[in-house]
């Protein structure tokens, strides 16, 4: 239940580090998202009552790649941060890779348990993805990204079970070109037939918003943090990502 | 609906399985407030009756508040926290447009569900929880009142 508890709490910082913050203050008034209404504030209030500060000393019940994840979730956002540029901390980011790119994800034989391998894997990917994008707040092209997405895609062309939202979203974001797009398409249509929460919903909504903002946006006009942060603010709620 | 919770790294309906044996033992007040918030995720999950399954939600968070106490054992704290993240599945599981509101209004005076986090948190390191008198707002008492 610790580890539930650890899963839920991981997942529910990567909304917040993305939903409505001060960076996008000038764009979001623009578009008339007003982030200092008392709807935004309370929300805000209440994860920070809510959220459990010190997971630390629960992170042993849980798999090793939600651990790893909850440790690129707490990365630092913005290159002027004074810390940014600091070689421990750029030394500490490469660790972080290496040991989410080492880490094996356990294959069983059993037809379920195979496909909850395969999610943690695409966790995994999506993991690398994001650290590659919003740690070292990369916005362009990479061998090693086309890489990574061409495994995740594959993993989704035939995956039964629903992974967890944040994995979807951010492999979805990296998607675009048509078929890219049909695979996952596929994907929410194959799962939809079966009893889901609704985040599958939820997920599928955002990644539509985010191809539309891809495809509308200039070549370099916003970069991968500015475009997360405005896919994500364009919900009221915050949304969820387990 | 034992299969569809989230969850990553083990088995997936494990958290289902171990959510139901405590919700069914009946051992505490926790328990029974877990019973009460599967009965509203698996009747809102299903869709068929929105009355029944807020009714449901709205009983659960009424056993949680009443569970809520810092004399707690390990045991009900760990109920308390599957408690409150049930509840949460239940509003993530309805539809974002309709969950617009959901976060808009809350109480005060409650004690949190931070605390259950922390006395759990607490015993899984061996331990003790400071009790805490600070007045927080609850996931409860937020819930309920949306």
């Amino acid at each position: 239940m610790l580890e539930w508890l650890y899963y839920f709490v991981t997942f529910t910082r990567f909304s917040f580090r993305h939903w409505r913050t001060y960076m996008i203050r000038a764009t979001s008034q623009e578009l008339g998202i007003n982030g200092a209404s008392p709807h935004c504030v309370m929300q805000y209030r209440i994860a920070r009552t809510l959220v459990a500060k010190n997971m630390a000393a629960i992170s042993t019940y849980v798999h090793p790649v939600v651990q790893l994840l909850a440790d690129v979730l707490d990365t630092r956002l913005y290159a002027f941060d004074p810390h940014y540029h600091s070689v421990e901390y750029q030394q500490s980011l490469d660790d972080l890779k290496v040991r989410l790119s080492d880490i094996e994800v356990v294959s069983h034989k059993d037809g379920e348990d195979d496909d909850q391998s395969r999610c943690l894997e695409l966790t995994r990917l999506a993991g690398l993805m994001y650290l590659e994008r919003v740690s070292r707040n990369f916005s362009g092209e990479s061998t090693r990204l086309e890489s990574w997405k061409k495994d995740a895609v594959s993993i989704l062309a035939s995956l039964n079970t629903y992974p967890p939202s944040f994995a979807v979203f951010i492999v979805g974001c990296e998607t675009h070109t048509d078929e890219e797009r049909m695979v996952m398409l596929d994907f929410f249509t194959r799962l939809e037939q079966h009893p889901q929460l609704n985040s599958l919903l939820e997920a599928k909504g955002l990644v539509q918003t985010a191809w539309i903002q891809h495809d509308l946006g200039a070549e370099g006009e916003l970069d991968y943090i500015h475009k997360l942060n405005l896919v994500l603010s364009s919900r009221n709620v915050i949304p969820s990502f387990m | 609906m034992i299969g569809i919770l989230p969850t990553l790294g083990r088995e997936k309906a494990g958290v289902g399985r171990l959510s139901l044996r405590m919700a069914l033992s009946g051992r505490s007040k926790a328990s029974k407030a877990l019973l009460l918030s599967v009965v509203a995720l698996a009747s809102r999950h299903r869709g068929h009756n929105a009355v029944h399954a807020a009714r449901a939600k709205n009983a659960a968070i009424d056993a949680l508040i009443s569970a809520t106490s810092s004399e707690m054992d390990h045991d009900a704290s760990i109920e308390h926290i599957a408690t409150g993240l049930t509840l949460c599945l239940v509003e993530v599981s309805t539809h974002p447009e309709k969950t617009r509101t959901r976060l808009t209004h809350y109480r005060h005076n409650h004690r949190p569900i931070s605390t259950a986090i922390g006395l759990a948190i607490s015993a899984a390191r061996g331990t003790s929880y400071p009790p805490s008198n600070r007045k927080h707002t609850t996931l409860a008492a937020m819930q309920r009142s949306c």
